[in-house]
């Protein structure tokens, strides 16, 4: 099961080191890093909702704070651009901290209302802390992301950056997911009083997994302002973490490869609808039912079915 | 510096406010005591009512049948969404469930985008005359319309809870399911029931707000999270608790974005709600959940 799901990943790696080539344009290539960045997300993400069963409903706050961090930090302060990225992963874990302490304590949804208003705060915020964020016009002039003697200049660039970040996060995911905190998921998952008087320690557990994927969302965030140089708070809000969440669920949650689907899924569709403009609102909401309703397990489960095997590579704490 | 009437104006306008985000709470309570589900699409019920609201007095039908007939239609659409979205899930884990619930509302919020597009309207004063001046604060006579309208329905839904044969049933299976199937009720119907009062309760929440705060496709988002946090500070099992909770949040908004600044009037809303949830998870005003 484990020997698979590196293998899928080695395929994987191939694929993604040929595809710029068989692209017919940029415009492909951009849209290919917007995937990998939005991926670097939904990976953590699935990590939260599908094995640690908990729900974040304001993920694009990470996101914003990841961007934000490095925005300011080379902006105002003239920072290295590495040690700024560095600086954005870490705030955004610290702030999930914050957040996930007191409240991953309780059962239930809880957390998912509490993410929600934080994402809000952190919204409102950046539109309105002027002298930091540059309100609602946001911060230009941020440089490109330059390490180790190297500047990541074009989308080509960029594509090999992202989607080599995207590949190492899912090899260290296959790893926790196959390894002892899977197990240890899906222990909780079977039966969580059990699972604690076994020594487990659900809460440090659930605020570990939060804390990564919050981090994930910082070092996306970051990325993404190295990517385009101007951020305003705009694609920070509430709409953003739906879409998350919604990407995760449509591709699978609970399964390694299911984000990876609904993220590509999620992300040329609104692309392929751009003719209908105001439509791609709709098909996300009924996509959304539409799936929970017919098909819990995901997209994932269809490709599952295709190459005939039933999920095996489910190892942790898909949820009935 | 401020004086006391600026203080009793806000006052006022938080009353008024908060007595229309107790309704809208009220409606996420029903749904939750019968099927333990955080409708996440209440807010867009609240958009439907004003809306409809909108288009039919706007198609010349009179102020009080287009009312009616926009309670009706989005009561009947509460309904119907719990039949078609809901009903097929049975006991699908909770997480499911708001996301059913949010991929419901994006539709909804989408079709009345496509329907009325992305303009602001408005319906006139239910009740025009001059302004009430108490405390050298000024009262406009629609405000006392609408915090009646929302005082009176809360009580009415008080009676209905408590006196009737439909309203004991409901909380018998909020109470325990298996117990009230026993005794001859039908928790499914119940169900069903609690959406399409908390859809009447949302649809009448949206028709008098919108004279006086207007109303377009997307006003369900922020009124429908409104209502969601008071009913957080009032227990999601108290009645009298989610509606002091909802004078609460209006009362602490009013004054938040009166004299601090109303560009934060959101943040502390949602500052209210996390500060709620670490220290008081079970509502301020809630009675303890054996848990």
């Amino acid at each position: 099961m484990n020997n698979k799901n590196y293998f899928s990943l080695a395929v994987l790696a191939l694929f993604l080191l040929i595809l710029p080539w068989l692209l017919p344009n940029s415009y492909f290539l951009n849209i290919a890093v917007i995937i990998g960045t939005y991926t670097l997300m939904t990976i953590g993400l699935n990590l939260l909702i599908g094995y640690a069963g908990q729900i974040s409903l304001g993920h694009a706050a990470y996101f914003g704070i990841g961007s934000y961090t490095v925005a300011i930090l080379t902006t105002l302060y003239q920072w290295d651009t590495l040690l700024a990225l560095i600086t954005a992963v870490l705030l955004a874990a610290l702030a999930a901290w914050i957040i996930g302490k007191p409240t991953l304590r309780l059962r239930g949804h809880y957390l998912a209302m509490a993410t929600l208003g934080f994402g809000f705060i952190v919204q409102i915020l950046m539109a309105e802390l002027t002298g930091l964020t540059g309100g609602p016009q946001g911060i230009s002039g941020i440089p490109k992301l330059a390490a180790f003697g190297f500047k990541f200049k074009g989308d080509f660039q960029l594509y090999f950056l992202v989607w080599g970040l995207v590949v190492v996060v899912q090899l260290m995911t296959i790893h926790l997911v196959c390894g002892k905190i899977g197990r240890t998921f899906l222990a909780i998952h079977t039966n969580e009083t059990a699972a604690e008087s076994l020594g487990i320690n659900t809460a440090r557990l659930r605020l570990m997994v939060f804390m990564i994927s919050a981090g994930l969302a910082g070092l996306a965030g970051g990325f993404y302002a190295y990517a385009i140089n101007y951020i305003n708070p705009e694609p920070f809000g509430f709409n953003f973490s739906i879409l998350l969440v919604t990407m995760v669920v449509v591709g699978g949650m609970g399964d390694l490869w299911g984000p990876l689907l609904g993220t590509v899924v999620l992300t040329i569709i609104p692309e392929v609808l751009r003719a209908f403009k105001d439509f791609d609102i709709i098909i996300y909401g009924l996509i959304l039912m539409l799936i929970i309703i017919f098909m819990p397990q995901g997209l994932i489960s269809l490709i599952y079915r295709a190459f005939g095997h039933v999920n095996s590579d489910k190892s942790g704490g898909s949820i009935q | 510096m401020y004086s006391w009437s600026v203080f009793l104006q806000f006052l006022f306008s938080g009353i008024t406010q908060g007595s229309v985000y107790a309704l809208i709470a009220l409606g996420f309570m029903v749904i939750y005591n019968s099927s333990e589900i955080i409708n996440f699409a209440q807010g867009e019920f609240v958009m439907l009512g004003g809306m409809i609201t909108v288009a039919l007095y706007g198609a010349k039908v009179p102020l009080p049948l287009a009312i009616l007939i926009a309670v009706l239609l989005t009561t009947l659409f509460g309904v119907l969404f719990q039949h078609l979205a809901i009903r097929p899930l049975k006991k699908a884990e909770p997480f499911l469930m708001i996301m059913v619930t949010i991929g419901a509302s994006i539709f909804i919020r989408g079709v009345a985008m496509l329907i009325w597009g992305k303009g602001t309207f408005s319906l006139p004063l239910f009740l025009n005359g001059p302004p009430i001046i108490i405390g050298g604060a000024v009262v406009i006579p629609h405000a006392l319309v609408e915090t009646a309208a929302a005082l009176l329905l809360m009580l009415i839904l008080q009676l209905f809870f408590k006196r009737t044969l439909v309203g004991q049933a409901m909380r018998a299976c909020a109470v325990n399911k298996t117990g009230a199937s026993l005794c001859g009720i039908k928790p499914e119907w119940m169900v069903k029931f609690s959406f399409g009062l908390s859809a009447a309760l949302g649809s009448i929440a949206g028709i008098i707000i919108a004279p006086t705060n207007l109303t377009s496709y997307d006003v369900g988002v922020m009124l429908g999270l409104k209502g969601f946090v008071v009913a957080i500070i009032g227990g999601l099992n108290s009645f009298v608790g989610t509606i002091c909770g909802g004078l609460l949040l209006g009362i602490i908004e009013a004054l938040g974005a009166g004299f601090i600044s109303s560009q934060y009037k959101n943040a502390i809303t949602f500052c209210l709600l996390i500060i709620i949830l670490i220290f008081r998870p079970s509502g301020i005003f809630g009675r303890k959940k054996h848990e």
